[in-house]
């Protein structure tokens, strides 16, 4: 075989996969048609657009440069996939207080925000699509939910029930400092002494805001509505 | 008598060439035999073309079912519907009393609508704002009182003095909701009728006030006590029934 045959079969061999894996959905995902509203399905008109409140931005890039979608995805997945949908608190709630049984699975719509759609590689870590959801329903009841994610990221085998957590600690987005004058309001109620404050940097504020706003279990459209019970009259 | 032969395997009578030839043809015979060609490229075994074929055809198997070649614009299965959830019995809130799901209703319209003016404890401020405790037209027939809420009030109110204009609530306010904050306003704050406005007799009561005369005015006392002055159409509802508090129908109690 000539040097010439093998250039050429092995471009030939990774660009068609590459194209085919990587660039035709790209392209194609990039420009998903918005899913309308109508009024006889849905109740009301206009284009479907989850909104979501937080550092969305800014926190997804955090997100990214620390590799946290290797080890948690953000996909909950069809019932022909996989049991994510009724995971407790995966997908939604079971019962939440106004709106019932809110579990959905996540669609393209719900990246709407961030450069990329993070799903993640590997479940080392729990699905964390509606973790904003999870933290203040169950989680941080009563308490702050942004101080249980900083506590989270602090050290993640800081609680009990979560002591073989092998998520690897943040503890570089924090910083401990000399108390001047008084306390920050950014301090942390853990950490510090003395007169030293724990106080999180602004990736780790980014971070936490964008993790607080992982809430995907608006109600959608009925176009993507898959649920086999109809509303009952 | 010349010195003994150092090649003792090469004798005269061998003929040399055809030595060779003959060693060469045993070789190519052999080599033919083990499947060994010139140009080492040899055939594939069958079994590795067996083993590959299965392979192949599950695999296009896998890709022909999965529905959507390549089609990322779909991202869901064709036809998909939800698995129901295991253990679905215990999936939503639980049902609750009739009263108490259309006062859950009613408790949020209140503390959005009603408490800015009327009070958080209803009893209004004595000179603007009546009282909804103990009223007559809150505790009397549930038209009249509908007709309050949706369209507002102008002049005397049950107790005889007159307040000052209360605007109309009824817009984009739905059955449910009407319902709701009736109902409450009904067996809260002292009053205990007891009994519940449906979701169908508010929708009975949209209707008549947008059959009014003077629809989308005010109404006033002269009005309510000619025109509507009765109890709303539709079913009694036994204030026990157990209702999805969500979509307020008939619910089985879930265990």
């Amino acid at each position: 075989m000539s040097l010439r045959t093998f250039i050429l079969g092995l471009s030939a061999s990774f660009g068609i996969a590459w194209l085919a894996m990587v660039v035709v959905p790209f392209i194609k995902m990039r420009n998903l048609a918005p899913v309308q509203l109508t009024e006889a399905a849905d109740g009301a008109t206009g284009i479907f657009f989850p909104k979501r409140t937080g550092r969305v931005a800014n926190g997804a890039q955090v997100y990214a440069e620390n590799g946290c979608y290797l080890c948690h995805t953000q996909l909950v997945r069809p019932t022909y996939a996989g049991n994510d949908l009724y995971r407790p608190d995966w997908g939604g709630l079971k019962s939440d207080g106004d709106r019932g049984d809110t579990r959905r699975e996540t669609n393209a719509y719900d990246f709407f925000g961030e450069k990329f759609a993070q799903i993640g590689v590997v479940r080392m870590g729990p699905d964390l699509s509606n973790l904003g959801r999870r933290v203040e329903s169950n989680y941080a009841v009563g308490k702050n939910p942004a101080e249980w994610l900083y506590a989270h990221l602090y050290n993640p085998r800081l609680s009990p029930e979560r002591w073989k957590s092998t998520c690897p600690s943040y503890r570089f987005l924090f910083e401990e400092r000399k108390i001047k004058g008084s306390r920050s309001p950014d301090a942390l109620s853990f950490g510090g002494g003395e007169d030293t404050e724990l106080v999180p940097d602004s990736d780790a504020k980014a971070l936490v805001s964008y993790l607080l706003s992982l809430k995907k279990d608006q109600p959608v459209p009925a176009a993507l509505t898959f649920s086999p019970v109809k509303k009952v009259k | 008598m010349s010195q003994p032969n150092q090649k003792p395997d090469l004798e005269d009578s061998i003929n040399v060439t055809e030595a060779h030839g003959r060693v060469v043809r045993e070789a190519a015979a052999c080599a033919r035999e083990k499947r060994i060609v010139d140009n080492g490229i040899a055939p594939v075994s069958l079994w590795a073309t067996v083993a590959c074929g299965v392979v192949a055809i599950i695999a296009g198997g896998v890709l022909g079912t999965a529905g959507n070649l390549f089609a990322y614009g779909a991202t869901f299965r064709p036809g998909y519907v939800r698995t129901p959830a295991p253990g679905a019995a215990d999936a939503g809130p639980q049902p609750k009393p009739a009263l108490a799901a259309y006062e859950a209703k009613g408790a949020k319209i209140f503390s959005a609508k009603c408490s800015g003016c009327h009070g958080s404890d209803a009893r209004g401020n004595g000179s603007t704002y009546p009282s909804l405790a103990g009223s007559a037209w809150v505790n009397g027939e549930t038209e009249r009182f509908a007709m309050v809420i949706l369209n507002g009030l102008q002049g005397p109110v049950s107790d005889g003095k007159t307040y000052g204009v209360m605007p109309p609530q009824g817009i984009g306010m739905a059955s449910e909701d009407l319902a709701g904050i009736m109902t409450y306003m009904r067996n809260n704050f002292g009053n205990k009728k007891g009994d519940v406005v449906t979701a169908e007799m508010a929708k009975a009561a949209i209707e008549i006030s947008g059959k009014r005369a003077k629809a989308g005015s005010a109404v006033t006392g002269e009005e309510l006590t000619a025109d509507h002055a009765k109890m709303l159409a539709g079913a009694v509802l036994d204030p026990a029934t157990m209702l999805d508090p969500i979509t307020l129908a008939p619910a089985a109690a879930k265990p």
